[in-house]
């Protein structure tokens, strides 16, 4: 279950670099003239993604995110983003540097103000065809665009690829590094305290539905720290496999595990619906058939914060993740 | 109820062109250039009329040009084109059921476009063939209504009947197709069937510009039938007027418009409802003026409603859809039981 | 038609009934063997199928007994009442006009959820009110059609405000969709209780008009020579309707076509109109739909459920077409 194979993929997701020479060849009028400074660095990147191949100046300041995701992983490369979307909360999540103050919201991670973005003028615009397939040319026309091909459980490809198109690899293959050493010496830990085996189990509660977390960027962290998951959330391929199943709660024996790690998710989400979450998992949680599951009998079950598990999905949040289980498992 | 009843609002007086408000047609025509026009200075940044105009005509610099002529304008445009279509298609609907309150919204045709655009999104169908599926969804949907009625007069209640009950069933499909969505693409249903005028492009304006060239004229063409349509079978029979082959192409012709303008914008409600009766109301019953007039007032209303949308709830964006429901519908039903009591 | 043959039907009708709630609490999400079953309805509280028949099945058969009689009896009077053979809790707007006050009362007013039965009546009686309005506008007084345009765009009006409350309240898509449908899942045997003396009190009423609509069915006339007084008669049963919908709104949330369908499927059954004999038909066909389309729901896409009410739409569209088509419609 270790990622080592998986780090070898990584680089699958190629990155050609051409030299573009002296010539400004690249799309970025205002691409800043830093080249000097940098020494090395090429004054343009050609970036290989899901909507094809971009140039791209290198190093661009000016930064549009347009997922939660990118956001993350770009204040890790170390570059603040001039715009990005609203999180999915009403404040920025609290495992982010404090750069993310500065940055301006520039609508939704569904419907992005393109005006918005404009006025920004930036360098590079980075989003994933999942979300934004539609805006592509329109965005094209305002700055080179770099769209992953999806988000949350490709997080660490994206990180690679925005290290590209920031022209920043050395700096994602150190946050990479960083991430995996951190996952290692979890995993390491967890073996000497004899919790290597620990079958964990991620599931979440939402006003009106509650899902198990099968794989996806949740699935990855707890994978990543080497931690086995009960059999009913196994997958056979990491892969194709679909990311989570929305139970009913005929099925609440199939959340059991030696640890329930439980997202509640955050206070909006009980204004939605008529429902709200309090009530959801009052609801679930007072049944017998909850109160007998074994992880619960031995007071096993956490609750985790969404916003590092789930909403963030970048590589800051997976960090903070491992963070956490740390504090839950490794007391 | 009898097919021979009477229209209850619409025609029974006679038919020729009777404009209420002589001006009333000049005047809108010239509104809606004028809301064009302010459309295209209002966004995210407002442009005063001179900067907006020389970013039309091309005397402006980058930024402004681009933003008014690579993003708005192609939105208005989309959205006059919508709201047209919606209007006109509203106007034939109307007319076809001899009833009022039909339209494309309650008869099942948005539904059966929404029904095809969410399986579509299902099955991750490039953004570009989205308007495709849900052209096709209309006209299925039409189709159905047509076979399923089709031994039913011209006009009249079993249209309207299957049509309702044609909406529910596709609708409670749209839910279940929801539902099974997998996760990354809900995000893309919920703002399709939200209907929203958000970064349309030439594309998606083309593509209804095109829609409303060959669905206009021929709504043209068909509004005189349709007014002696309006007095009853009977009449409309004595008059020479075929009704079946008429049927069929009234249901065409406005499943063919209301059919594009859901497909680039999604089911953007009671546009197609309203627009035909403000119509009525300023420039008297069915007639080529009042098509004329409901294409205009359609396309007012939806680029008024795209404006609001973006603007009144900054820097949240309401998708155009939303505005006319929240705030248009409940003004129509006040309108609907007022005239209706005159 | 004869005694026999009445008593015939109404043997079927509860036969039907009580194979539907055999099955149940027989059929889940999860699949119990029959013997399990058995075992659970008497055996002890330690085992997990137990704890599914007692605590999740049995109170969801019992919201779904309550919610389908209150519906289907609620078509009845209003069909009666408007002499109008589509009137219908869904199809006039009370249903979604219920719903649409739950959520502003419980949701966004914070309102105890005790309060739901009354501000779906009220938000019910509201909505039915405005399409009547709507209907009875015209030049020609309330035709059958109006009524049904009128509250198809009611019904639409609410619905999208619905959305709009919950765009505006922020987010994610993907909590608010199980709202759309109302469903009888996780329903808890402790909200039925105190609905029951309600209940109890609509359909005794329901039995008291079932002569006074008799007599309106011959026409107001004549009606007013039986005695009756034709306006109050219906204003009566108009209430009643409403409450009886208000009920099933609060228990299951907004589910259509039972209303509907149920009461055409007795008259068809019976050969008869008579309002008594159409009204304990229903009583027993309605939780016959309603449970049969919640236990569909609960295997058609397992592990997860789909609502019942998103099935007895897709059962009853269809049902309203048949009844458009082969009716010489409505006169």
């Amino acid at each position: 279950m270790k990622a080592s194979p998986r780090r070898a993929a990584l680089s699958a997701i190629g990155v050609i670099m051409t030299v573009a020479g002296c010539s400004g060849a690249s799309g970025g009028a205002n691409a800043p003239a830093n080249a000097g400074g940098a020494g090395e660095r090429p004054t343009a990147v050609t970036v290989e993604h899901a909507m094809g191949t971009t140039d791209v100046p290198c190093a661009p300041e000016r930064v549009v995110t347009l997922g939660q995701g990118q956001t993350d992983s770009v204040l890790a490369l170390g570059v603040t983003p001039v715009g990005a979307v609203k999180p999915w909360t009403d404040d920025w999540y609290d495992y982010l540097p404090d750069e993310i103050e500065q940055v301006e919201i520039i609508g939704t991670e569904l419907e992005p103000d393109l005006e918005a973005i404009a006025a920004l003028q930036p360098d590079v615009i980075l989003g994933s065809k999942l979300r934004h397939e539609a805006l592509y040319p329109q965005l094209s026309q305002i700055a080179p665009t770099v769209f992953s091909e999806t988000i949350g459980v490709s997080w660490k490809d994206n990180v690679s690829l925005w290290a590209d198109a920031l022209c920043r690899q050395e700096e994602g293959q150190e946050a990479l590094d960083a991430y995996e050493q951190r996952a290692d010496e979890i995993e390491a830990r967890l073996e000497e305290a004899g919790k290597a085996d620990t079958e964990v189990s991620l599931v979440r509660f939402m006003p009106d539905q509650v899902r198990i977390y099968l794989t996806g960027f949740p699935g990855s962290v707890l994978r990543d720290a080497g931690l086995n998951r009960p059999q009913d959330q196994q997958v056979d391929n990491w892969d194709e496999s679909p990311q989570l199943i929305e139970i009913s709660e005929e099925r609440i024996p199939e959340m059991d595990g030696d640890v329930i790690l439980v997202m509640v998710s955050d206070k909006w989400y009980a204004q939605t619906g008529g429902h709200d979450v309090d009530e959801t998992m009052e609801r679930w949680t007072s049944t017998d058939l909850w109160q007998g599951l074994s992880a619960v009998q031995a007071g096993n079950v956490h609750e985790i914060n969404e916003s590092h598990w789930n909403l963030g999905g970048g590589i800051l949040a997976a960090t903070t993740a491992l963070d956490s289980i740390e504090d839950l498992l490794l007391p | 109820m009898t097919d021979a009843r009477p229209a209850p609002v619409v025609a029974v007086r006679p038919v020729r062109l009777r404009m209420r408000r002589p001006g009333a047609v000049t005047v809108l025509a010239v509104a809606l250039p004028i809301g064009i026009f302010a459309a295209l200075m209002v966004g995210s940044s407002n442009l005063t009329m001179t900067d907006a105009l020389a970013a039309l005509v091309g005397h402006a610099d980058g930024s402004d040009a681009f933003v008014v002529r690579g993003l708005r304008l192609p939105r208005v445009v989309t959205a006059v084109a919508v709201g047209a279509a919606l209007g006109a298609s509203g106007v034939l609907l109307q007319g076809l059921l001899r009833n009022p309150l039909g339209s494309p919204d309650v008869m099942g045709v948005t539904a059966g476009a929404s029904l095809a655009a969410v399986i579509a999104i299902g099955a991750a169908v490039p953004p570009l063939l989205l308007p495709l599926a849900a052209a096709t969804g209309a006209g299925l949907a039409t189709a159905l209504l047509h076979l399923l009625t089709t031994r039913a007069g011209a006009g009249g209640t079993r249209i309207v009947l299957a049509g309702v009950g044609i909406h529910a069933a596709a609708y409670a499909a749209v839910t279940l197709v929801v539902a099974r969505l997998p996760m990354g693409r809900l995000g893309a249903a919920e703002v399709w069937l939200a209907g929203s005028l958000h970064a349309r492009n030439w594309t998606h304006a083309t593509a209804v510009l095109v829609g409303l060239a060959v669905g206009l004229p021929a709504a043209f063409l068909l509004v005189r039938r349709l007014s002696v349509l309006e007095l009853g079978d009977e009449l409309a029979v004595g008059a020479g007027v075929a009704l079946r082959r008429t049927r069929i192409q009234l249901l065409a012709v406005a499943a063919v418009l209301a059919g594009v303008a859901v497909a680039v914008a999604g089911p953007i409600g009671f546009v197609a409802l309203g627009a035909p009766h403000i119509a009525r109301r300023i420039v008297g019953p069915t007639s080529g003026v009042t098509l004329a007039a409901a294409a205009i007032i359609g396309a007012l209303l939806v680029v008024a409603a795209d404006v609001i949308g973006q603007r009144v709830f900054a820097p949240i964006a309401l998708p155009a859809g939303m505005v006319t429901a929240v705030i248009g519908a409940p003004y129509l039903l006040w309108l609907l039981h007022r005239w209706g009591r005159r | 038609m004869s005694l026999v043959q009445r008593l015939g039907v109404t043997g079927l009708a509860v036969v039907a009934l009580v194979t539907v709630v055999v099955a149940s609490v027989a059929v889940g999400s999860v699949s119990l063997p029959v013997s399990e079953v058995l075992g659970a309805l008497s055996g002890t509280r330690e085992l997990e199928s137990h704890l599914i028949v007692t605590d999740l099945r049995i109170p969801r058969t019992v919201a779904g007994l309550v919610a389908g009689a209150c519906l289907a009896v609620s078509g009845v009077l209003l069909q009666g009442a408007t002499r109008n053979p589509l009137a219908s809790p869904a199809l006039l707007g009370i249903t979604h006009g219920g719903g649409f006050a739950v959520v502003v009362a419980v949701a966004l007013l914070g309102l105890p959820p005790s309060v739901a039965v009354w501000a779906a009546f009220l938000g019910g009686a509201a909505a039915a009110g405005v399409a009547l309005a709507l209907a009875t506008s015209g030049r020609d007084g309330l035709s059958p059609i109006r009524l049904v345009l009128s509250g198809a765009i009611v019904s639409a009006v609410l619905l999208a405000w619905t959305n709009a409350l919950l765009a505006l309240n922020e987010h994610a898509a993907d909590d608010v969709r199980h709202w759309l449908a109302g469903s009888l899942a996780g329903r808890d045997a402790a909200a039925v209780a105190p609905l029951l003396p309600l209940v109890v009190i609509a359909l005794a009423g329901s039995w008291l008009l079932a002569g006074p609509l008799d007599a309106l069915a011959l026409g107001d006339e004549q009606a007013v020579g039986l005695g009756q007084h034709p306006t109050r008669v219906r204003l009566l049963a108009g209430l009643v309707a409403v409450l009886l919908a208000a009920v099933a709104v609060a228990l299951a949330g907004p589910i259509a076509f039972v209303g509907l369908a149920v009461p055409h499927v007795a008259r068809a059954l019976l050969r008869s109109g008579r309002h008594r004999q159409v009204l304990l038909l229903s009583a027993a066909l309605g939780p016959v739909l309603l449970l049969g389309a919640d236990i569909i729901g609960r295997v058609a896409a397992r592990p997860t459920e789909v609502q019942a009410g998103v099935l007895t739409a897709l059962i009853g569209a269809p049902l309203l077409v048949r009844l458009a088509v082969r009716h010489k419609a409505t006169s």
